[in-house]
């Protein structure tokens, strides 16, 4: 039987990680705090029947199972293949995107993201700034010295012509 | 030559160069993680690998996001999640103690309704009926009383500006409190949990849940929800969440019921202040 300083202290120590555990099975903050809180209940509910030493472990195993159980509700009915998909419209570009940013190497794992997030996901700025615990205004930041860099990348890559000349008013 | 003038830039250009695109649609960022994490239907995920398969941003996006640190849970969110969390009992021998107290109370009562049934009517001993108050037992069951419905969901009423995305709309709400008010509790109740599950953080949904729970006599379940909505509550409804907090507290003997009806006692501007101050005195004392 686990007491009540117990139980708030496996609360504090445990917290964070199985709130980490969730989140990023979720991505929603108010989600995974919602599922985190569940998880804790069902401690709190099985209190009797388990012991110090099966934790974090036994915490994680229902974390996952809750984000499974919330995952099978959300999106069983309504499969991303099946929605309202926007196509690249036929276009066949030059360069694809995801080629352009393994070449260019001065680009760091979060100017890659803050790209693929705000082109290939459709983010706004604040979407991404939540999604990766930036600030909007490094997010932006982020965002412009990205795009110089594969500006640059981009007119090494082709013979300039005046027609697909990059402006260079970044 | 157009006579159109040039654009004007606010900011700094913010689009990719000309030439330069993705080259397939690719699911959402949370369908990605959710794959990462093994937490997908099975069907959902051979769809995800199979993208995975011929994308070549993905898999970038899914590396570079484990270099980029993910915000962690604020102090706020961290006592948010603690208070819809009952504490366990206090000692091993206190839910023997509960046990053998609720036998002791059934026992009495079952002894006390034999000895009315059998006391001779007052037609028989020529006296008049005298209604004295039947002694209380300690842990009583208590009459919970229904809660009306918001004011602002009532009929006909026009709402000026618009409602929160965190928040449910009229709409959203009304079939389940149509259940409600027809007594429709299960109904209700699985309305009501839904709408939880939509807005974890609206206040209505977890207020309603808990109630219709408690008109069920599911305290247990019940608890957890009226703790949330008591946190939740803005000023307009938290009289009534800490209320209704407090008697579910109370049925299930949580440890924390003394002190929330101590400060809704304390508290002379409550309307139920005065339930709440009755309700304390028969609250017996912790087992130290």
């Amino acid at each position: 039987m686990i007491s009540i300083d117990e139980f708030n202290g496996i609360y504090n120590k445990h917290v964070d990680a199985v709130f980490r555990i969730v989140l990023r099975a979720v991505s929603r903050r108010e989600i995974a705090e919602e599922i985190t809180s569940e998880v804790f209940l069902t401690l709190y509910q099985n209190v009797d029947s388990i012991t110090q030493d099966q934790l974090p472990a036994w915490l994680f195993t229902v974390a996952k199972r809750r984000t499974a159980d919330y995952w099978r509700r959300c999106y069983l009915d309504e499969r991303w293949s099946n929605q309202d998909i926007h196509e690249p419209e036929e276009i066949f570009p030059e360069f694809s995107l995801d080629d352009l940013l393994t070449k260019c190497s001065s680009l760091k794992p979060v100017h890659r993201v803050c790209v693929i997030l705000r082109f290939a996901q459709g983010m706004s700025r604040s979407e991404i700034a939540a999604q990766t615990g930036l600030s909007v205004l490094q997010v932006k930041g982020n965002l412009q010295y990205a795009l110089k860099l594969l500006r640059d990348t981009l007119a090494s890559r082709r013979p300039l012509s005046p027609a697909q000349e990059l402006s260079a008013d970044v | 030559m157009s006579d159109r003038p040039p654009p004007i830039h606010s900011e700094i250009d913010e689009t990719l160069p000309p030439g330069l695109r993705p080259t397939s649609y690719c699911p959402p960022l949370p369908l990605l993680r959710a794959y990462q994490e093994h937490v997908l239907p099975s069907t959902l995920a051979s769809e995800i690998a199979e993208h995975l398969q011929h994308c070549g941003l993905c898999p970038i996006l899914l590396a570079d996001l484990e270099h980029v640190p993910q915000p962690a849970l604020t102090a706020e969110e961290r006592q948010l999640i603690r208070q819809t969390i009952p504490s366990p009992l206090r000692a091993p021998g206190w839910r023997w103690y509960a046990g053998f107290a609720t036998a002791a109370v059934f026992i009495l009562a079952i002894v006390f309704l034999v000895l009315r049934h059998a006391a001779p009517t007052p037609n028989q001993t020529g006296q008049t009926e005298q209604t004295k108050p039947s002694p209380l037992p300690q842990q009583t069951h208590l009459e919970i009383a229904k809660l009306d419905p918001p004011l602002e969901l009532a009929r006909d009423l026009v709402l000026r500006g618009t409602v929160p995305p965190d928040q449910p709309n009229p709409a959203e709400l009304a079939p389940a409190f149509e259940s409600y008010t027809q007594s429709d509790y299960p109904l209700a109740a699985q309305r009501f949990s839904l709408l939880t599950k939509q807005f974890p953080r609206a206040d209505i949904p977890f207020l309603y849940l808990g109630v219709t729970q408690l008109l069920q006599n599911d305290s247990t379940a019940a608890l957890p929800n009226l703790a949330r909505a008591d946190h939740l509550a803005p000023d307009s409804r938290k009289d009534s969440a800490a209320w209704y907090h407090a008697l579910a507290a109370s049925q299930t003997h949580a440890p924390e019921a003394p002190s929330i009806l101590h400060s809704m006692c304390l508290r002379k501007d409550s309307a139920y202040s005065p339930q709440a101050c009755q309700l304390e005195k028969k609250w017996p004392d912790p087992p130290r």
